[in-house]
């Protein structure tokens, strides 16, 4: 069997080539002359390259999606692509950094506004899992290609786990502290059991999630509240 | 640990004396049944799979990789599996099943919350002496798409049961709070195996215990029964 055949192999198992509902780029492409600075149009394009990268990886996964797929969808160049990336890996750690921190952004900016860590957790929880039902390609390309990407990337995605789960650590209740592996365990499990739904085709129902999450993610504080409760309880 | 963790070996599977078991068949009449013969490749192509798989990783991977660490021919793969994913997930199966009978052996009838202890010790004493599977289980099942994940899911539902049989009633702890903690743990064994610490694996029992049986039984009683 030809080297060709193995390929498509591969391809199949992902879905054809082409796929007839393949969404438009999300970022208006600038018209030319339109009074922009240099920057605002570099930024412009690495938007809409990183939208295309999503695009391109919700259809082909990460191994097969090439750098003509990701300028076809972004409506830019191949020179202007190499422009700003040396390479498609680099190219995916920049969208996969670009993802987390809008994502955190809306997270922290929602978060920011309540009083307690119980309600922040509920309104900052919200916040991520709507902001990634907008945007499905970005969901998929943070929650599952992350985890399919070269090893840098996957390594960028160890480290924004630890960053979740420094979020996720409940506050020291009665004088338990919560372990590191605690924090690391909450988080982990929000992000497998999204990449779950998002690989089922469900990323616009994630808000569904937020109740059994939420509860998941305070199971630890409440049942060190219930144990100190019983004590006391047991001791009057 | 009293004796030595098991090794995983899918070539070792085939009943067949160890000698033939893990290499080539002599070629010719040997007089061993067809299906022998048959299931003897099968298992050979997924264990030069597993072997390859922590080399390259999963999206590297070749069938021409392979074929020649299973020393069978192109023709013959093909013959046996659709191509390279279909390897992985017979792999991903064989590993995985191994792992669940193995933690369900050691979780025997104990108690619950010593069940739990129990059962994540041999999975990491299982996982920690058999790095390919580790490496497999912790990271490249993770790379290859939706059917591997199904089967994760699988794999995870059967060790949720150990999870819950026994578990104290709490009606304020979400449906799915099992496979919740589960992945979760799942998620910190990767990290340890994608740092290089699969050797290691052991010594995160006690963490790992802990935050197991926490929603269940909060901090001051885990930590004692993890210890």
């Amino acid at each position: 069997m030809s080297a060709e055949q193995e390929t498509n192999s591969t391809r199949s198992s992902r879905g054809s080539r082409r796929r007839p509902d393949l969404p438009p780029p999300r970022v208006e492409k600038i018209r030319p002359r339109s009074g922009l600075s240099r920057a605002e149009v570099i930024a412009n394009q690495r938007a809409r390259i990183f939208s295309g990268f999503a695009g391109a990886l919700a259809y082909h996964g990460y191994e097969d999606t090439k750098v003509t797929d990701i300028v076809e969808l972004a409506g830019v160049s191949r020179a202007t692509f190499y422009e700003r990336f040396e390479s498609k890996e680099l190219c995916f750690t920049a969208a996969y950094e670009d993802g987390v921190e809008r994502l955190a952004a809306v997270v922290a900016g929602v978060a920011g506004g309540e009083r307690d860590w119980a309600n922040q957790l509920s309104a900052g929880l919200m916040a991520g899992l709507e902001f990634l039902a907008a945007d499905p390609p970005l969901a998929h390309l943070l929650f599952v290609e992350a985890l399919a990407a070269a090893r840098p990337a996957r390594l960028e995605h160890e480290r924004s786990l630890d960053r979740l789960a420094d979020v996720l650590r409940p506050p020291v209740i009665d004088g338990n502290e919560f372990s590191e592996e605690t924090a690391r365990m909450l988080a982990g499990g929000v992000a497998s059991h999204l990449s779950g739904r998002i690989l089922a085709g469900e990323a616009e129902r994630l808000p569904e999630l937020h109740d059994p999450l939420l509860q998941y993610l305070l199971a630890p504080s409440l049942a060190a509240l219930r144990t100190t409760d019983e004590r006391r309880a047991a001791a009057l | 640990m009293s004796d030595e963790p098991p090794r995983f070996d899918p070539g070792g599977f085939v009943e067949l004396p160890d000698k033939l078991a893990l290499g080539q068949l002599p070629p010719g009449r040997h007089g061993l049944p067809r299906s022998f013969v048959v299931r003897n490749q099968r298992l050979r192509i997924v264990a030069g799979l597993l072997r390859v798989l922590p080399r390259h990783g999963y999206a590297e991977t070749t069938v021409g990789q392979i074929i020649s660490e299973a020393r069978v021919s192109r023709s013959a793969f093909y013959s046996q599996f659709a191509g390279k994913e279909e390897c992985f997930l017979e792999a991903y199966e064989l590993g995985g099943g191994w792992l669940c009978d193995g933690v369900e052996a050691a979780v025997g009838d104990e108690p619950w919350p010593d069940r739990v202890r129990l059962g994540v010790g041999e999975a990491l004493r299982m996982l920690a002496a058999n790095p390919a599977l580790a490496h497999l289980i912790a990271i490249e099942a993770l790379q290859a798409g939706s059917a591997a994940r199904r089967l994760q899911q699988a794999s995870l539902t059967r060790l949720a049961e150990i999870l819950s049989l026994g578990r104290p009633e709490r009606p304020e702890l979400p449906a799915d709070l099992e496979q919740l903690l589960l992945g979760g743990a799942l998620s910190v064994v990767s990290r340890h195996v994608e740092g290089g610490g699969i050797e290691q694996l052991p010594e995160i029992e006690a963490a790992l215990v802990e935050c197991l049986l926490i929603p269940y039984l909060g901090p001051g009683e885990s930590k004692r029964i993890a210890a």
